[in-house]
């Protein structure tokens, strides 16, 4: 009996062992070669336990110092907005469906963006497509990118709710967003990455964000002449942390 | 005897693999808040700052959070990053020639995916490792983290627009020999008018440079005296970082505000007690109170307006003047006004006077 309970106790200990977790220093010696390897540095959190600066090895510090050190930024009471170092960005869903398109019909389909800064350093959100919609078996055939109803640009949103203009654009609305968007039926042609155009803006703000939210909203519509089929493209959004 | 001791020895080993069991559970990788997103990813830190020595390693891990539903594939690739020079914020470039930040020593490493499942986190091992020779100076780099749903096929067979999003992650490394701080922030423009009406608020603005060789807070406050009050109102600058030879615009809350923040601050537990959303509400308050374009507003001013502007080791004094000039103005018109009516009314009645009887 009490070597079974022994052996399950080694059982036990064995199977709670879990894999060594480590920085591979090894297996190129040339980190090693110049001395005075600090293991990290800078702020960062894994535990819930915002705001600690922590620096292993010696050499470098945050921005701020650590808490109750002289340097950490004296007679303020901002520190108390420093207690998370953490930036995030939510989609809510992944895939944009449009249903069958019909000319003269707009088609849409939306979804919502969020930021979460934590600390009072800003963000920004860019977006792109990866190209204009496109026929999947023939990516020389496109749904063009919208020119709204008289003139819009990747920049500047114009009104397109004349369904006989046919294209592809997107709509923002919610907290922060450009202000270009001035409600709902504004909208601009995505940046075109396969002709090499910049990222847009199209939402930021230089303060602590907590739960801002956009709505995207997709609208397409084709021509009479389109060729039918299955139309796609990817669009990307960018969140950038202030610093 | 022998039996006591192999109890013992057995109790010792239980309670050694228990305490171990409960290290991994605390140790793991899992992440409690879950999303409804599809996407949701939270990435620490945004911004590390580090110093270097030319010839010296240092790591930076970044940690990542997938707090959404789907398990993400994740790649990781970096560019170099400039500051706006008016406002501080961070323009990408397309790429970048900086060749000493490594995924653990592996160049290769970069945009290569790996997995996020749900409630999972990764911490990507970092590690920068200069030359001796390599210059002395401030470098800006973003780690730029493309995340995607896996098993994007089934996605694709299915959609017309497939989403996905890019999260930065910054580096600001300053290399120098001696590990100093060289961040050395002047006063590059204090914008604010010589004489203002006293119905009017005083608006202000101030832009900080940094002269020095590495990244550095905005340190200091503005006061602004009137006679007989040494402070009449009290702003501290919010200490955001100015890098190298760039400049931005310097926020700040008075004195009062910074006095609720942290009144606010110490009720977090209370709040939280009560269901309160803690983080909303400070969100909301800096919003609202962390200002960039001042205004000093006051129901009646007069006289002359010190605003003293002390940052880093600069002094500045700029005096405001307050005038009624809009009550003078109204003085001076209203007589001139009340003039006018009356001989508007004089002429009228002179010219009723005048005209011909009617004949009917």
């Amino acid at each position: 009996m009490k070597k079974l309970s022994l052996f399950f106790a080694l059982l036990f200990l064995f199977l709670s062992l879990t894999p060594v977790k480590a920085e591979n220093m090894t297996s190129d010696s040339y980190y090693l070669q110049f001395g005075n390897f600090n293991m990290g540095s800078g702020e960062f959190d894994r535990t819930g336990q915002f705001g600690l600066t922590y620096t292993l090895g010696g050499t470098a510090v945050g921005p701020f110092g650590e808490y109750g050190t002289s340097q950490y930024f004296i007679g303020s009471g901002f520190q108390y907005i420093y207690q998370i170092r953490q930036f995030s960005f939510s989609i809510s869903k992944l895939a944009i469906e449009f249903g069958d398109l019909t000319a003269g019909i707009f088609a849409n389909d939306s979804h919502t963006i969020t930021i979460n800064t934590g600390s009072a350093g800003g963000y920004q959100i860019y977006v792109f497509e990866d190209r204009p919609l496109s026929l999947a078996n023939n990516l020389s055939i496109r749904i063009p990118n919208t020119t709204c109803n008289t003139t819009c640009t990747k920049s500047l949103a114009g009104i397109w709710d004349n369904p006989n203009r046919d294209g592809f654009g997107y709509n923002v609305f919610g907290n922060n967003v450009a202000n270009d968007f001035i409600n709902s039926t504004y909208f601009r042609p995505f940046a075109d990455n396969s002709v090499g155009e910049d990222m847009e803006l199209i939402m930021s703000s230089p303060n602590v964000a907590f739960d801002e939210t956009a709505t995207v909203t997709y609208q397409v519509v084709p021509s009479a002449a389109q060729t039918a089929g299955d139309y796609q493209t990817y669009v990307m959004f960018v969140a950038v942390p202030g610093y | 005897m022998k039996a006591k001791i192999l109890n013992k020895i057995i109790l010792a080993i239980l309670v050694l693999a228990l305490l171990m069991f409960a290290s991994t559970l605390i140790n793991t990788d899992l992440v409690s808040a879950q999303s409804t997103d599809a996407l949701s990813i939270n990435i620490s830190p945004p911004v590390s700052y580090l110093y270097l020595k030319p010839g010296a390693g240092i790591s930076a891990p970044i940690y990542l959070e997938n707090q959404g539903r789907y398990t993400l594939s994740v790649s990781a690739q970096f560019v170099d990053f400039r500051p706006d020079q008016e406002t501080g914020q961070v323009l990408l470039q397309q790429s970048s020639d900086f060749k000493y930040l490594s995924i653990a020593g592996d160049h290769e490493r970069w945009g290569k995916e790996f997995i996020i499942r749900p409630g999972e986190a990764y911490t990507l091992p970092l590690t920068i490792a200069l030359p001796a020779d390599f210059p002395q100076g401030e470098y800006y780099l973003s780690v730029l983290f493309n995340v995607e749903q896996m098993l994007l096929e089934d996605v694709e067979n299915n959609a017309n627009t497939i989403l996905s999003g890019v999260v930065a992650s910054h580096l600001v490394l300053a290399v120098n020999l001696d590990e100093a701080d060289r961040s050395q922030i002047v006063i590059k423009d204090f914008k604010l008018p010589k004489v203002v009406d006293s119905l009017m608020g005083i608006d202000f603005r101030l832009w900080a440079k940094n002269i020095g060789l590495n990244a550095g807070p905005v340190a200091g406050k503005l006061t602004i005296s009137h006679w007989p009050s040494p402070a009449e109102q009290e702003y501290e600058f919010y200490p955001d970082m100015v890098l190298a030879n760039s400049q931005r615009q310097v926020r700040g809350m008075s004195a009062d505000n910074l006095d609720h923040l942290k009144s606010l601050s110490e009720q977090e537990e209370v709040m939280t007690a009560n269901g309160e959303n803690f983080l909303a509400v400070q969100s909301q308050f800096l919003d609202n109170n962390l200002l960039s374009d001042f205004s000093y507003k006051k129901p009646f001013l007069l006289g002359a307006y010190d605003f003293r502007v002390e940052l880093g080791d600069e002094t500045q004094v700029e005096r405001v003047v307050a005038l009624p000039i809009s009550i003078v103005l109204v003085l001076i018109l209203l007589p001139i006004l009340y003039r006018l009516f009356t001989f508007l009314l004089k002429s009228i009645a002179i010219k009723k006077n005048n005209d011909p009887p009617i004949i009917s």
